[in-house]
């Protein structure tokens, strides 16, 4: 193989970190899931135990302990996430400077430029994944392949430490029996669509014909063929590279449901100002939000306006949050029909925050001042704790708005494009 | 059976920046006991059986080999008492 791309997979990644902390989690069905007290009690990961018991990822823990009820439920260390799992991508920064994160547990990186330091790429990716084993005491799945797309799919296909070879001359034979939603960026969706056109596995993918699939899926439907055809070139980014922050959001579950505009205007205060902080600190501005609701029969909706201007404000963007909210909530007298169990905030269309553009009727005096104050704000919470200087109106209830979703750990969920 | 068990290690850092435990402290209900680190047989990075993972400073203590770990920010042992 001329390229030779690594995808390595932290397995079941929280539960194993949690055992790998505590040995004798193993011994029994064990689950990492959010407080139930702070409605965030879902399955965000489970041991082997757990999972031939029948518990699934993302359930709620109440469909969990049904199934399995002397399970025991864990409540997650996100520190500790990040640093053992910053732990283990330092190992492969060792051999390479090409190590591409794709979320907390995954990474690609890139061993095809050094066969004259550490010799066969391939010996030197098992080197690699008995070390994290023997340093850290977790293990990773790898697959190893010509392109990015093989990797990931190698590493998905044995879990529990596997370490799957997809080379250009058996990827057909290896890969023609699995099913289409193996390969990245064929999700629910498209799979239904495929299906129905009597496409099921990668090798009939790979075999239909690109004109078809770009009627049926677009541009997407050329991208799958091309991934298919193991016709994918993209680089592993380097360790420096970041991604390009294309949208800030903040978003909660509220501790109690939203009943009327008094509570929901309370909790978008508290994220437009943790979303405009964001903004401010990116030295970006957006001119698009996006407010996104889910009721508490969990049926989500989201809506979306422009600015006439870019901005970074947080009075600006509640203010845009509330007239989205005003115009896609149905109310009677204020109060909502259906509660509202969380909500989002997200800023788009992002734009530097080079210079600042008069209007003719010197309405930017008024927008600088507001900024300074934000900032203010922002610094003297910044400096003494995010309830240090808090609105009045946040004292109304103030069991709803004590959350600090600027301060609290985020974990963002990335892309591939 | 063995016991991870979180104890003060007095330890020097040298010019580098480079770490090494001198003596450990023993803490029981009643008393307080100080004991030397003869030598360290070998550093490496290593999980540990009775769990985490970290710098595995093999030790001769009072002619025993004990496995020291320095964890994030602090220091455990493998023991056999579990307090």
């Amino acid at each position: 193989m001329n390229r030779v791309i690594v995808h390595a997979d932290l397995n079941h990644c929280y539960a194993q970190i949690e055992e790998m902390m505590a040995p004798s989690l193993r011994e029994v069905p064990m689950a990492v899931g959010g407080r139930e007290e702070s409605r965030h009690g879902i399955i965000l990961a489970k041991n082997d135990l757990a999972k031939a018991a029948g518990v699934k990822t993302a359930e709620t823990l109440r469909d969990a302990l049904r199934k399995c009820p002397e399970l025991l439920i864990i409540h997650p260390h996100y520190e500790d996430y990040v640093y053992y799992t910053e732990m283990v991508k330092d190992i492969y920064r060792e051999y390479t400077d090409q190590v591409e994160s794709f979320g907390l547990d995954e990474a690609w990186f890139d061993l095809s430029r050094t066969v004259s330091l550490f010799g066969d790429p391939v010996e030197t990716a098992r080197t690699i994944q008995e070390r994290v084993f023997r340093e850290t005491g977790l293990s990773v799945s790898m697959g190893v392949s010509f392109n990015k797309i093989f990797a990931k799919l190698g590493s998905d296909m044995d879990k529990k430490r596997g370490f799957t070879v997809i080379t250009p001359e058996s990827f057909r034979e290896q890969l023609k029996d699995l099913p289409v939603e193996d390969l990245l960026y064929v999700g629910r969706a498209t799979a239904y669509k495929l299906n129905a056109c009597g496409i099921r596995t990668i090798g009939q993918l790979a075999d239909a014909d690109i004109r078809f699939l770009k009627r049926l899926l677009g541009k997407n439907g050329e991208m799958i063929w091309y991934f298919a055809n193991g016709w994918e070139g993209s680089e592993v980014k380097d360790v420096s590279w970041q991604r390009e922050v294309k949208s800030v959001g903040n978003g909660v579950t509220a501790i109690h449901d939203l009943h009327d505009f008094t509570e929901l205007q309370l909790v978008l205060r508290v994220l437009s100002d943790s979303v405009a902080a964001r903004l401010r600190q990116k030295k970006k501005r957006c001119s698009l939000v996006t407010l996104y609701l889910r009721d508490k029969d969990l049926r989500c909706f989201s809506h979306q306006r422009k600015f006439s201007r870019p901005t970074d404000l947080s009075e600006e963007i509640l203010s845009l949050a509330l007239f989205l909210a005003h115009e896609c909530c149905p109310a009677e007298e204020d109060v909502f029909p259906v509660p509202y169990r969380s909500v989002t905030i997200t800023a788009g269309c992002l734009s530097e925050h080079t210079y600042c553009e008069y209007d003719l009727f010197g309405e930017e005096a008024a927008r600088q001042k507001q900024r300074s104050l934000e900032v203010t704000i922002e610094k003297i919470r910044g400096r003494y704790g995010p309830y240090s200087l808090r609105y009045g109106s946040a004292l109304q209830d103030d069991a709803l708005t004590s959350f600090d979703p600027l301060g609290e750990h985020t974990i963002h969920p990335e892309s591939w494009f | 059976m063995l016991y991870k068990r979180y104890i003060p290690v007095v330890a020097l850092i040298g010019k580098e920046g480079e770490l090494t435990p001198l003596s450990i402290v023993w803490e029981d209900y009643q008393d307080r006991k100080v004991y030397k680190v003869d030598k360290v047989l070998n550093k490496r990075k290593a999980s540990s059986q009775v769990g985490g993972c970290g710098m595995l400073y093999e030790c001769m203590i009072l002619g025993k080999r004990r496995k020291l770990f320095y964890e994030k920010n602090r220091w455990f042992i493998e023991c056999q008492k579990p307090y």
